[in-house]
């Protein structure tokens, strides 16, 4: 287990590499530059000169990489090229407001969802399983920067129940935390009615009901027990695609997130910055992918039993 | 016709342990009803072992599952009858009691091990999770006499921590055989408990089977198609077909005097290892589709000796003695009789 | 002589790909959802080609007139008009068309890719194999609205780059699921015969393996296209869509934002459409999910 999760970690250095390879020339090769921006109509030849050097723009694209590169292979993830401070440092600034966000959204969506989930799939054909599923549907279908809208305009503007955008206080948080939540839950959501629906009718489940089992615990434990590999991977899959879309939610929400920085850095042609973003939020969403996995062999004993198996799982790896 | 059907005992009813009354499952779909058992009725003594004998399909998993009221709901439905287990109604007890019964005084081996047992629970566990719903002990005790549960079934009681897919077929049998009994049971209910294993292990698992009746006095309904497996176990036999009880008696009984040309036909299809020359006869035909049952007889579009009124009247239960009776109307004639071939019961 | 056997073998084929068609369509008609969705989608086509034929761009779509700007929706202007004045009902009909070939294209080209590197990975297997699915690993592990943001940043704000921006998302699942299918067809029987009579690798590959494990590539296809469009619709509202003022669902919503005190309909109305349009495809793809394989996960 062990092995394999160092392997993962290991697996972190060549998307590092390729994932900045991509974005700097991507961004690179984008017509325009920060200096646009520094430029007026009366900076001389002479200061542009100045300027273009000071950013490496007189040499070629693959120099600047290289000198990147080099940096980041010490750690060093550069300076924003505006602001002139450290990306590290602007990024983890941003990094716990992004976070908190996830982790409100996370708890909103799968403290709703499990048991929605449960009930639609315990009941599943009658009415309730069919409100479930429409509710499900329509949540998967908005945009979350319309349904961020939509809220800003009814609890914001109309009732004036929560402010409108920033992060001062708990109640700033509510907007962000329900938009973000509320797609998370509807796919959740979704995915624990199907899990669960396939294990209801399990054999293990009956023998269960005949030594006794209260018909909770028959769902908690034993049906639950067993669902949790196909929810556990939508939540991973849904929570990562969140925190990277978080961009769109920090935005209807003035809310100052990694995401938002990000969106800055690209708009500014701050290509440090955005590369630097960029490489940290891949990051992160490869970990969370990794933690998906490590649950797996938390929840499943055959996979446990994979992963500290002998043989080389290529498999694994692969997933 | 309820009356008609009951057998009717002469020994005080209150002797027994299980006593199932004019039960009537159907599962009830879209377009059809599939009548999986009707009407029937058979009683079990304390300590003693039933045959429920018959071809797939015949109702005995439905039957066994509605002694746990357990017939998989909402397209299952018990129509009528009433099934007696040690004195209450188990059709009519609420959720709660029905918990309290299950896996106390009643518990179930299913046909499949290997998807009989939660993957994700460590043996132990399962077992210990029966004693501790059961009886008031701690947690710690509840695994000891799940270990000991195991040893009983003769899996090392260190292997309680590991989970079913460490466990090879005729293991989970094993396993799901201790949970069963790990409360010990006044009844056991074994629905094909050989099937799905190897040749070899069904030996074991029956010789298993038969030590720990004897050791715990556990009454058993065995659910099977194997009339071997009948004559090794069985005190008791209710031959099964098309969701009704053709033929019952004792062992001696159904396998000596055979009276129903079902069972006769059943006894046929065995090869037999001492009379090699003798081919196999089976029933020829299917079994009807059980959501179009003639009114009559169901075996009779299949049976050599049916005649007109077979399939258009009803039927009704007839008593050869006070132990043996059949669901057959060829025995009105009173000459009437079986040409059973002989050698036929070496089975 | 082996020519023969491969005629035998395409004509059977041909046969059993008409009956399990049919059999498909039964049962997709049976799904209530999948139909609805067939004739939301249908509509929509509708919408897009009248609106090319019968709206006028340019003065219906994009002409301003500031002193007619801000009317709520009224029998004159069903969707209202925004702060330019233009219709947004006209502006909303002609945005499907956006949303729909951005939809259909951009994860029909990470289909094209896909299924291309996904069955090569598939059926080629060893170091190939190996170098295609660490690359899809790479492109899956960066966020895909990122990478999207920096593609049309490259490549400038026009209906084509978002289609590839969006597109470029999708491919490595496509990798992913067509190698999955590869996989289990690939020893399948028919396949073995297919190389026994001499088909070459290449071609036993794209006439007997792709076609067989296509279920899982529809069924992905179609429920892939609802979240293209929220993409293409989320770049748009952030300004990484198309350039303004083409009436793109998310660049409406964009625009609306501004008015969200004063005209709020500017917001409901594209959104309402973004959100029918999505829901329309994702349950056509549950049904068709249902019709072609009821065993199938996911």
């Amino acid at each position: 287990m062990l092995r394999y999760v160092l392997r993962r970690i290991l697996w972190l250095i060549p998307v590092i590499i390729c994932v900045s390879f991509i974005i700097y020339t991507l961004l690179s090769l984008a017509p325009g530059t920060i200096v646009d921006k520094m430029i007026t109509d009366s900076t001389t030849q002479a200061e542009l000169q100045e300027i273009m050097a000071k950013y490496d723009l007189d040499k070629p694209m693959v120099y600047r990489y290289a000198k990147y590169m080099w940096g980041l292979l010490q750690g060093d993830l550069g300076t924003s090229q505006i602001t002139g401070s450290s990306v590290w440092q602007s990024f983890i600034a941003r990094l716990p407001n992004t976070l908190w966000l996830a982790l409100a959204s996370l708890v909103i969506g799968v403290g709703l969802s499990l048991p929605l989930g449960i009930l639609a799939a315990k009941y599943s054909s009658t009415i309730w399983d069919n409100l479930t599923t429409g509710f499900t549907l329509i949540g998967m279908s908005m945009p979350s920067f319309w349904l961020g809208l939509l809220l800003l305009r009814w609890f914001s503007l109309d009732f004036k129940i929560f402010p409108a955008g920033g992060n001062a206080g708990l109640k700033s948080f509510v907007l962000p935390a329900i938009t973000s939540g509320l797609m998370l839950m509807a796919m959740v959501t979704r995915q624990t009615r199907s899990a669960m629906l396939e294990v209801l009718h399990s054999d293990y489940l009956r023998t269960a009901r005949a030594k006794g089992v209260p018909e909770k615990s028959v769902i908690r434990v034993h049906a639950l027990g067993n669902a949790w590999i196909p929810i556990i991977t939508t939540i991973g899959n849904v929570l990562s695609r969140t925190l990277a879309g978080q961009a769109i939610v920090e935005s209807v929400f003035s809310w100052p997130g990694i995401g938002r920085l990000t969106i800055e850095a690209v708009e500014q042609r701050d290509v440090t910055l955005a590369c630097g973003c960029v490489i940290l939020t891949s990051i992160i969403y490869v970990l969370l992918l990794l933690l998906v996995d490590i649950m797996y062999a938390v929840v499943d004993p055959r996979i446990r039993a994979q992963y500290q198996g002998t043989k080389k799982s290529k498999k694994a790896v692969m997933a | 016709m309820a009356e008609e059907t009951t057998i009717d005992r002469v020994d005080d009813s209150e002797e027994f342990l299980l006593e199932v009354k004019n039960l009537t499952v159907h599962y009830v779909l879209e377009t059809e009803r599939v009548e999986a058992v009707n009407d029937i009725s058979f009683s079990l003594k304390k300590g003693r072992t039933i045959g429920l004998v018959g071809e797939t399909g015949a109702g005995k998993t439905t039957a066994a599952l509605s002694i746990l009221n357990l017939v998989p709901g909402p397209l299952g439905v018990i129509e009528s009858g009433e099934i007696v287990l040690s004195g209450n109604n188990v059709l009519k007890l609420s959720p709660k009691q029905l918990e309290k019964i299950r896996g106390k005084d009643v518990s179930m081996i299913f046909q499949d091990p290997m998807t009989s047992l939660n993957p994700v629970m460590t043996v132990g566990d399962q077992i210990a999770e029966s004693v501790k719903l059961h009886e008031k002990v701690n947690n710690a005790a509840a695994y000891r006499r799940a270990m000991e549960m195991l040893e009983l079934v003769g899996i090392p009681g260190m292997r309680a921590s590991e989970y079913p897919h460490q466990f090879s077929g005729g293991m989970k049998q094993r396993v799901v055989i201790a949970i069963a009994l790990a409360c010990n049971p006044k009844l056991l209910i074994a629905d094909e408990p050989t099937t799905a294993l190897d040749v070899t292990i069904q030996a074991q698992v029956l010789d298993m089977i038969g030590q720990l009746k004897e050791k715990f006095g556990t009454a058993i309904v065995m659910i099977t198609h194997d009339l071997g497996v009948v004559a090794e176990i069985c005190d008791e036999v209710a031959v099964m077909y098309a969701g009704k009880i053709v033929e019952s008696g004792t062992l001696d009984d159904v396998f000596n005097h055979t009276t129903h040309p079902y069972t006769e036909g059943l006894f046929y299809s065995i090869p037999k290892i001492n009379n090699k020359k003798a081919s196999l006869v089976p029933i020829p035909g299917l079994m009807p589709d059980p959501t179009k049952l003639p009114k009559g007889c169901a075996f009779a579009p299949r049976c050599a000796y049916a005649f007109e009124e077979c399939s258009a009247d009803k039927l009704s239960l007839r008593k050869i003695n006070q132990t043996h009776s059949v669901l057959c109307r060829a025995y009105d004639n009173p000459d009437f009789h079986l040409n059973l071939k002989e050698g036929h019961n070496n089975a | 002589m082996s020519g023969n056997d491969a005629a035998t073998l395409s004509v059977s084929k041909r046969y059993k790909k008409q009956s399990a068609l049919g059999e498909i369509w039964h049962r997709l008609k049976r799904n209530k959802g999948a139909v609805m969705g067939l004739v939301i989608f249908f509509i929509f086509v509708i919408i897009a080609l009248y609106s090319s034929f019968f709206v006028d761009y340019n003065t219906q779509v994009t002409a301003i007139d500031p002193s007619n700007a801000y009317k709520p929706p009224s029998s004159e202007h069903f969707f209202g008009t925004d702060n330019m004045g233009r219709d947004l009902f006209y502006r909303v009909l002609y945005g499907t068309r956006y949303s729909l070939v951005i939809g259909l294209f951009s994860v029909g080209f990470a289909l094209v890719v896909g299924i291309i590197l996904g069955s090569i990975a598939g059926f080629y297997g060893g170091r190939t194999e190996d170098i295609i699915m660490r690359a899809s690993d790479i492109l899956a592990s960066i966020p895909g609205l990122l990478l999207g943001m920096c593609i049309v940043t490259v490549l400038g704000t026009n209906l084509f780059n978002l289609v590839f921006a969006v597109g470029v998302h999708s491919i490595p699942e496509f990798i992913r699921v067509t190698r999955g299918s590869v996989l289990l067809v690939r020893n399948q029987e028919f396949v073995e015969s297919a190389t026994a009579i001499g088909y070459g690798s290449l071609k036993t590959l794209f006439t007997q393996v792709v076609p067989n494990g296509l279920s899982p590539i529809i069924v992905t296809y179609t429920c892939r296209i609802g979240s293209a469009i929220i993409e293409a619709a989320s770049l748009s509202f952030l300004g990484f869509g198309v350039p303004v003022p083409t009436p793109e669902w998310g660049a409406l919503i964009s625009d609306g934002r501004n008015y969200l005190r004063m005209a709020p309909f500017l917001t409901y109305f594209p959104g309402i459409f973004i959100m029918i349009a999505v829901l329309a495809f994702n349950i056509l793809g549950d049904g068709l999910r249902d019709a072609l394989d009821p065993k199938l996960k996911r």
